[in-house]
């Protein structure tokens, strides 16, 4: 229950745009209503009047007529625009309230959601909460108001049969939402188990395929996954039975409604309480009321889909922080040390990081060589603060870099990651993170300095060039130079670099590094490579190995 | 905000002819169930005619007869009949539409696996295997709906309008007439409808695709955003990202809806059009047509059906969308399933049972962009030989490896084993003389057992743990509370990297292969494991077989007896120790 309230409360900040929205989606409804009632109504009333030859004010209910035609029309237009609006705002509101969450979790956390596809889920989980408002939330409120208003014009006419429909209806709505929730949570729950297991079924044998032809195990992953798809899609087809269920009951519960409302109107109508055209209303009325239940099946299994993804999204983002904790600490004083450090990634593995010292000052430039696994990018994570040392410290600018923010240690040391990362933006957007009020020529230098100067020249719209998700595709090397190009624009005394000539030339990769610490001649480096041939000879080379650091090389 | 082109592209596309057949094939899964939807679809639209005339006559005996319950007992009769066959229609509806949906859903899933696992490791290498899985899973939940619901009420929105104007035409031909008027072609109205709904749920597709895409990528990048300070300023920039896409999609949707609005309109106005026409008809004031003859029943009787008529178009807007997500999905599942498989198909000829000689001669394969991987390469490995391939990651190691193994049949050359063509060799008897290690081992989420044996041969324990005690793996498999039944979790749960390199190294060894293909074995290991793993393989060589380990660790396998250097795709050195 606690997703739910928690899910409410998101929605609170957007209610006049939601009230709004269910409030035509009532309209709408209503106006059918009385549309289909008032002209039961007429037909009969003029009917009779023809009959007997009277005369009938056919003015005003005509004038009803056109007012509820129209009415109709234009509130179910404005329904569907004012309800896409609110839903829009509040997907928006949600991916910020989300994003805000995930701000908040520390960077080993963040790392382990990153591997996988839990990013992703979160995402397509986020883009369905908007089914809380619309397939639940505002139809049961249309439900309930529109079928106790619709109720009270029926009892202005006849109030004990009228009692007896409305009465009859919302029990029948009542029981078939209870019934569906009910019988559906075991094939519900056996649904997401097996098909979570289905999922993971698929993952490893298609991940372990070669091992599945080598050793002969193709018609058993055949086998398995026939048992599994079978056990998930008998629950799925029993959900979907029992939602089309669920909607005859339903259907037929208005029904039913209708032929006892004609049953307790016959004798009013004999007993002269009840006019001929109140009986048409009644019956015409009772029929149309089966527009405010139709959803509610629906909106049942809405909720429990609602509830698993708030609840899932709520377990990846456990949390609120209204902005990071901005820390006061300025640049330091341009140094960083690393004291006896060791890191193990489980408390009783190997360390991969074990017992290493070394002090960078201002101006010295350090290459740490080895190969791949010997701990080279755990070694710079420690110093960037993105995992902390079980034991011994690493400083940064003179404090440790455990009581420094993510922030703090970004204007204390500039970081080029492992992971190549390019933001779906313009040349410049990705290049302007790092400086925001950074002038185009200042872009350019760093561009220059990453050797991709030439190449950002040759785009056709230059800096302005949108590259990333749903941009110009950049070549391995170029994203590398651009990550690269981005941390040197960083204002931060220290740099530490992975292996910032990935996927370069040989050449190229040499003028790179020749460049950039020529530009760094006063800053602090701290380099990561597996190639030591393409550094200049300036650069102090240490090497690591299984976790030690090797004397100087 | 630039126009991001490429994303979402296509999501929310009509279709091409291509898809829409492939559509109709997975739809014949479903057998008769589909018409089973239809006619019972049928049947509940025209029962509302007879109810409708049912409850018009009850109106006329009550309100104009003033006749009472007992002698109208035999008109409620039949009215509860009516209802409850209207009921029954509806739940034999939703009945069948669940297992036509069940059907569809289980011939498409068990297809597409079928190939996935015919595709073979050379042929999924590069999808990820999550997107591959929810294809299986997800994106055939989009067919069902599409079978199940949108095409039985195509048909129910052309008949059941008709019967309905056939019906009302015979009390009244005007108020036909006007219905008729009202919708002038049924199809006209479909169309229209369709553009609308088409372009809605293109835009929700497009608004949703594009906002997630841009969260996701601002998530995924969460740390380095904190690192630069910059974490707060995006969170207010995808507000601002959100509110810019919502303004566009709403000026979209609000030309879009209007479509429905114009359908919406148009029924309100026929209905009520309809009301005054036989209110007037009723009071004597018109006299024209057939108004004259109107009663009290004929008159509630069309005015009842006035508003079904047009009750299937709207729900065939509803389903609308069921229609472009089953494109959508039909779209991407067909791509996959028309993805020939790069395995040769294989001939019944046995191969070698003892260890065999490898040559390549011309061999080229051709990468997705034309560039060549392998180019006409020309490599004789004999009997027993044990080759380290090096070379730069790109360099076509791995493709070397998979040609072997026949994952991968080369678009020009040939494999010989032994001197027979690899092409008229059984597949999988070949594949299953193989000992295979992988850079990452993959470990099933099954036990220890499993892992060691994953066709369930039954090979016996002894062997088992021989493997195991070759690889070094027995001193941490004798650990496990259950010893060799011991389940493994996800990720090869409770073992480190390298144990678990150890025990993909136990299962490469358990049958003696006479063949051992090795990629990159060593690449993310500590020293020491490294160090065992290549001994392992070196005892291996020893014993006779023929070994190609592809690393670009050459240090790590100095007893090699031969080192071929890979320089895209092509040799370009070939030493012997």
């Amino acid at each position: 229950m606690r997703e739910l309230w928690l899910l409410w409360r998101m929605h609170l900040p957007r209610w006049r745009w939601l009230a709004a929205g269910a409030a035509l989606m009532l309209a709408a409804t209503l106006a059918n209503f009385g549309l289909l009632a008032l002209s039961g109504w007429f037909i009969t009333a003029t009917g009779l009047a023809g009959l007997a030859g009277t005369a009938l004010d056919i003015y005003r209910p005509g004038a009803g007529i056109r007012f509820f035609a129209v009415g109709r029309a234009a509130s179910r237009y404005g329904e569907r625009l004012v309800t896409h609006e609110a839903v829009l705002r509040l997907l928006a509101d949600l991916r910020v309230r989300v994003f805000r969450r995930l701000m908040g979790l520390d960077p080993a956390r963040l790392a382990a959601l990153r591997s996988g596809d839990t990013l992703t889920r979160l995402t397509a989980d986020v883009d369905r909460l908007d089914q809380f408002y619309l397939r639940v939330l505002a139809p049961t409120a249309v439900a309930v108001v529109g079928l106790a208003m619709a109720g009270l014009v029926l009892a202005l006419f006849a109030p004990a049969p009228s009692l007896v429909v409305v009465a009859l209806v919302a029990a029948v709505a009542v029981a078939a939402a209870w019934t569906t929730g009910r019988l559906a949570r075991r094939p519900g729950r056996e649904q997401v188990r097996l098909g979570s297991r289905l999922r993971e079924h698929l993952v490893g044998s298609l991940d372990g395929l070669a091992e599945m032809h080598i050793h002969g195990g193709v018609p058993l992953a055949r086998a398995r996954f026939r048992a599994l798809a079978d056990g998930y899609e008998g629950a799925e087809r029993t959900l979907s039975r029992l939602a089309g269920l669920t909607q005859a009951l339903a259907s037929s519960g208005t029904l039913l409604a209708l032929w006892l409302a004609a049953v307790s109107a016959i004798p009013l109508v004999r007993a002269d309480t009840l006019s001929g055209p109140g009986f048409a209303l009644i019956l015409v009325g009772t029929l149309a009321l089966t527009e405010f239940l139709m959803p509610l099946p629906l909106a049942v299994q809405a909720l429990s889909r609602t509830r698993s993804a708030a609840r899932r999204v709520l377990t990846t983002a456990p949390r609120e922080h209204p902005s990071p904790a901005s820390s006061t600490a300025g640049p330091g004083d341009g140094t960083l040390a690393f004291h006896e450090a060791v890191y193990r990634y489980t408390e009783d593995g190997r360390p991969v990081v074990d017992q290493v010292s070394l002090a960078l000052e201002p101006g010295t430039h350090v290459a740490i060589t080895g190969g791949s696994g010997s701990g080279k990018s755990t070694l710079l994570a420690l110093a960037a603060g993105i995992r902390t040392p079980q034991a011994g410290s690493v400083w940064l600018g003179g404090d440790p870099v455990s009581s420094l923010s993510p922030e703090a240690v970004g204007r204390r040391a500039a970081w080029l990651p492992q992971r190549t990362i390019v933001f779906g933006d313009t040349v410049a957007g990705n290049l302007r993170l790092a400086a925001p009020d950074a002038p185009e020529e200042m872009l350019w230098q760093a561009l220059r300095t990453a050797a991709l100067e030439d190449t950002v020249a040759a785009l056709p719209d230059g800096l302005e060039t949108w590259v990333g998700v749903g941009g110009r595709a950049l070549s391995g090397g170029e994203a590398r130079r651009l990550c690269l190009a981005r941390t040197l624009l960083q204002p931060a005394p220290v740099l530490l670099l992975d292996e910032p000539t990935r996927g370069l030339e040989a050449e190229t990769a040499e003028a790179v590094l020749r460049q950039l610490l020529e530009h760094a001649r006063e800053r602090a480096v701290l380099i990561v490579t597996h190639d030591p041939d393409r550094l200049p000879t300036t650069v102090a080379r240490r090497r690591l190995r299984a976790g030690r650091l090797l004397a100087a090389i | 905000m630039e126009e991001a082109s490429g994303v979402g592209a296509g999501a929310g596309d009509t279709g091409n002819e291509a898809d829409r057949s492939w559509l109709r094939a997975r739809a014949r899964a479903a057998g008769s169930w589909t018409r089973v939807v239809t006619v019972a679809g049928l049947l509940a639209g025209w029962l509302v005619i007879a109810q409708a005339a049912l409850l018009a006559s009850l109106v006329q005996r009550v309100a104009a007869d003033g006749a009472g319950l007992r002698e109208l007992g035999g008109l409620l009769a039949g009215l509860l009949v009516v209802l409850l066959l209207r009921a029954g229609c509806t739940a034999v509806q939703e009945w069948a539409a669940a297992e036509t949906a069940h059907r569809v859903h289980r011939a498409a899933r068990e297809r597409l696996y079928q190939h996935l696992l015919a595709l073979g490791p050379a042929g999924i290498a590069r999808h990820a295997p999550g997107g591959l899985a929810s294809a299986v899973v997800e994106q055939v939940a989009a067919l069902g709906p599409y079978v199940a619901r949108y095409q039985p009420q195509m048909v129910i929105t052309v008949l059941v309008p008709l019967a309905i104007v056939v019906a009302v035409a015979l009390v009244d031909w005007l108020a036909a007439l006007l219905l008729l008027l009202a919708a002038p072609l049924i199809p006209a109205f479909m169309a229209l409808v369709g553009m609308g709904a088409e372009a809605v749920s293109r835009t929700q597709h497009q608004a949703l695709a594009r906002l997630g895409g841009y969260f996701l990528d601002r998530l995924q990048g969460l740390d380095l955003l904190r690192h630069l300070g910059r974490a707060d300023d995006e969170a207010r920039t995808l507000e601002s990202v959100g509110e810019a896409y919502r303004r566009r999609s709403m000026a979209v949707l609000r030309v879009a809806f209007l479509s429905s609005a114009v359908l919406e309109f148009f029924s309100s106005v026929a209905i009520a059009l309809v009301a005054v026409y036989i209110g007037m008809g009723l009071l004597g004031y018109l006299a024209l047509g057939p108004a004259p003859e109107l009663t009290l029943f004929s008159g509630l009787f069309v005015l009842l059906l006035a508003p079904e008529f047009f009750q299937p178009l709207r729900q065939l807007a509803q389903h609308y969308h069921d229609r472009a997500a089953a494109l959508g999905a039909a779209a991407e599942l067909r791509r996959l399933e028309e993805t020939p498989s790069p395995m040769p198909p294989g001939g019944d000829e046995q191969p070698p049972g003892a260890a065999p000689a490898i040559e390549l001669s011309g061999v080229t394969v051709a990468g997705d962009t034309g560039a060549p991987i392998l180019a006409d390469l020309a490599l004789s490995i004999p009997a027993g030989q044990a080759v380290l391939v090096t070379g730069a990651s790109g360099s076509g190691k791995t493709t070397l490896l998979h040609v072997v193994a026949a994952f991968r049949e080369p678009d020009r050359g040939e494999v010989r084993i032994d001197g027979t063509s690899l092409g008229t060799l059984d597949r999988a008897a070949w594949q299953q003389r193989l000992g295979w290690l992988a850079q990452v081992p993959h470990l099933f989420p099954a036990s220890v057992r499993s892992n060691l044996d994953p066709g369930d041969h039954g090979v016996d324990t002894g062997t088992l743990e021989h493997a195991l005690e070759r690889a070094g793996a027995r001193a941490f498999t004798a650990r496990l509370a259950q010893g060799l039944d011991t389940p493994l979790d996800e990720r090869g749960g409770g073992l480190s990297g390298g144990e678990g390199q150890r025990l993909a190294l136990a299962r490469a060894l358990v049958r003696r292969a006479p063949v051992l293909l090795v990629d990159e074995p060593t690449a993310s290991l500590d020293p020491e494991t490294a160090d065992h793993v290549s001994e392992t393989l070196r005892a291996e060589a020893a014993r006779g077989a023929t070994v190609i380990i592809a690393s670009h660790a050459a240090e790590q396998f100095p007893w090699v007896n031969r080192v071929i250097t890979l320089t895209g795709g092509r040799i370009t050195g070939d030493r012997h120790a």
